[in-house]
């Protein structure tokens, strides 16, 4: 119940979206998957738009709907440009962004579709990230790729947006 | 950049969002790495010094290298200047997002600043420095295992007050305040009562402040935190006090 609190509060869209709600009968693992959502989305030094926009990236590089449509959307109510939002729907990285937030969501487009990919990490690097958002985007690209097995493997619908 | 304003814009937002509940400490590095998603080419920092010029709090002075801002900053006799450093402000849109940028900023520190001040006095007895009774109470509630309590009653008091003065009295106050708080290393320090502090203290410290409570013109009681906790703790401490201080009286 705890969880579910949290989500409803936090989140604040009156409703549990369906990839914590598909864990109602496992509330270890729903509480798992919450607290690595609220830590390493909505919390931390890397701005929580820029990291939907990776976790668009990274689901498009796997090819997994869910999280691609569900940040797209939440980005497009935000007020995002339409020309960005296509990019990213298309798993591209937009152009006209400033090189660091290009070099971010590079990595996420790089190393979501291959995670052994160490040079994507230097790069961010050389982009001039310090070095606790270098490991906040390596965690999102990580986060968002487990988000990913877990919404297509229970084939999880997507919410009515 | 054209394409990315609204981008920015949201950038800025949730920045500012963020900063409403930042100490006050913090928020200048916060802002600093939030700039650098913002605008590609600036930096945020602090300008040493006094102003090379009168600037007034919250004021913004155009430089060709940047927008320097005098923000709020409590304590020192100026207000610390902020400078954004870098946008193209020939461009009337990077003109205007970064004065939106610095305006927040300097908005979320007063506000910080404000609110630090209020709930340090809120919790500090004026005369003294200590801790006040709110503050005490507070401690005591979550009072770590471990820990020790030592209600202190200063002697004779009253008739320093009556003889000398008040001012002589609060000066006694504030020295036995200054001897106690001397002696605390982790532990804190309360004014509780006109004549009475407590101090919270884990107990490696009890041997420090055995020592030197003799020494000082004080009757105190000592109570153990595994003998109770919260209000009858201070209770028990209480009560070792007054026993000390009716002895003193009984042989004197």
């Amino acid at each position: 119940m705890e969880t579910q609190n949290e989500i409803l509060q936090e989140l604040g869209f009156g409703l549990i979206p369906n990839i914590f709600a598909w864990a109602e009968k496992a509330p270890e693992a729903q509480t798992a998957l919450w607290k690595a959502f609220r830590h390493g989305v909505l919390r931390g030094s890397l701005p929580r738009t820029l990291k939907e926009m990776m976790g668009v990236l990274v689901s498009q590089a796997n090819q997994s709907p869910y999280a691609a449509q569900v940040h797209l959307h939440a980005l497009m109510v935000q007020g995002v440009e339409a020309p960005l939002l296509e990019a990213l729907g298309r798993g591209e990285v937009p152009t006209g962004l400033s090189p660091k937030t290009q070099a971010l969501l590079h990595f996420a487009q790089q190393a979501g579709a291959n995670p052994k990919n160490t040079f994507a990490v230097a790069a961010l690097r050389q982009a001039g990230l310090e070095e606790a958002e270098v490991l906040e985007a390596v965690a999102t690209v990580a986060l968002f790729r487990m988000v990913n097995a877990w919404t297509d493997l229970l084939e999880i619908p997507l919410d009515a947006l | 950049m054209g394409e990315a304003l609204l981008l920015r814009l949201m950038l800025l937002q949730e920045a500012a969002v963020g900063w409403v509940d930042v100490p006050f400490a913090e928020l200048p590095q916060q802002a600093a790495r939030a700039a650098t998603w913002i605008f590609p080419r600036a930096h945020l920092h602090a300008l040493a010094g006094p102003p090379p010029s009168p600037l007034h709090t919250g004021r913004m002075r155009l430089e060709p290298w940047g927008l320097v801002y005098a923000g709020y900053h409590p304590g020192p006799p100026h207000p610390v200047l902020y400078a954004l450093e870098g946008p193209d402000l020939n461009d009337p849109t990077e003109l205007r997002l970064a004065a939106l940028f610095m305006e927040h900023f300097l908005t979320a520190s007063r506000a910080a600043g404000y609110r630090e001040e209020l709930e340090r006095q809120a919790r500090t007895d004026w005369l003294t420095g200590a801790g006040n009774r709110r503050a005490f109470e507070r401690a005591l509630q979550g009072l770590s295992p471990g820990w020790g309590l030592i209600v202190v009653d200063v002697d004779g008091l009253k008739a320093i007050n009556d003889t000398q003065g008040h001012h002589a009295g609060d000066r006694h106050l504030r020295e036995i305040a200054r001897q106690l708080q001397a002696v605390l290393l982790q532990g804190g320090l309360y004014r509780v009562g006109g004549d009475e502090f407590a101090l919270l203290f884990p107990l490696e410290e009890l041997g420090l402040l055995e020592a030197t409570l003799p020494q000082l013109p004080v009757s105190w009681g000592l109570a153990r935190g595994e003998e109770a906790t919260g209000e009858a703790l201070y209770h028990l401490a209480d009560q070792r006090m007054y026993a000390m201080k009716a002895g003193r009286k009984g042989t004197t």
